[in-house]
């Protein structure tokens, strides 16, 4: 099990705090999108998503990221079990969605990501560290269900 | 993995935009990954890894030059770092995946220093680059 030290919680619960949940949820899907092209074959039904620009504009899109960064928002409240707390969502991805885990991974390195675009220099080495961290393990917990 | 016109344009313009600030760009990568991923440190045993390492700056520059040089040779990536490639793949010898993290963190360091012009498309760009770069440099593995 992955243990966060107070000093790592802090800092990843203090930038959280500055995120626009919203904004750069669908930031965070849509640069998917965009970066992995392939990872567009779990959205036939958003519609138009032919250009960067398009994908990026898509109000379903939007509306997707912020689904799965409110989700996010779990993850950083229950750092020490996130096990516990994405066993539902692990069993959807693999039962119901067929998401292969690798595309967490991806995600996860998108929102790190954005998160280096917004906060710029603020968003440390060591800060970044406390991320990868959390997004790693997220990435695990969600692949933890499947069989 | 190509590489289309409108990458190219979008890489050139990027690697513009570092300029002269690619030596710090370099090094900052470098200790992001080792800080994020620190298994990366194996490989560097024989560093000082501490903050503002004289030996990681230097190894940032040697990183950006040949960063820049793939900037320059778009259409000849084999050709322009062959002698990388060989260094890597009889000496140097990094497991594959260490590319990834490294090309990862490149990415971070550029989007917190350049945030208006990481636009979407040109994360897209820069991503294939460094992949392309990546699969280069491993090409002669076996």
């Amino acid at each position: 099990m992955v243990h966060f030290t107070a000093e790592e919680k802090a800092a990843i619960t203090g930038l959280w705090g500055k995120v626009n949940v919203e904004e750069a949820g669908g930031e965070a899907l849509g640069r998917l999108l965009v970066v992995y092209p392939w990872t567009q074959r779990f959205f036939d039904s958003f519609g138009n998503l032919s250009s960067p620009s398009a994908i990026m504009g898509n109000p379903k899109v939007k509306a997707h990221g912020k689904k799965v960064l409110t989700s996010f928002g779990d993850a950083v409240k229950n750092m020490d079990n996130l096990k516990g707390a994405f066993a539902k969502l692990s069993e959807l991805h693999c039962d119901k969605l067929h998401v292969d885990p690798e595309n967490f991974r991806l995600l996860g390195n998108v929102m790190v990501i954005i998160l280096a675009s917004h906060f710029g220099r603020e968003f440390t080495p060591e800060l970044q560290a406390a991320w990868q961290k959390l997004v790693a393990a997220v990435a695990t917990a969600l692949a933890h269900k499947y069989h | 993995m190509v590489l289309s016109p409108a990458d190219k344009t979008n890489i050139k313009a990027a690697w513009a935009k570092v300029g002269n600030h690619a030596a710090d760009f370099g090094a900052e990568a470098l200790e992001r990954m080792f800080m994020s991923f620190p298994s990366t440190k194996t490989y560097f045993s024989h560093f000082d890894l501490g903050h503002n390492s004289t030996q990681v700056k230097g190894h940032g520059k040697k990183v950006a030059d040949a960063l820049t040089k793939a900037v320059g040779h778009l259409d000849t990536l084999p050709d322009a770092l062959s002698d990388l490639s060989d260094l890597h793949a009889h000496k140097l010898r990094v497991d594959p995946v260490n590319f990834k993290l490294l090309s990862h963190c490149l990415l971070v360091t550029l989007a917190a220093h350049l945030p208006g012009d990481f636009t979407p498309p040109v994360h897209a760009s820069l991503d294939k680059f460094l992949a392309s770069v990546s699969t280069v440099l491993t090409s002669k593995y076996r």
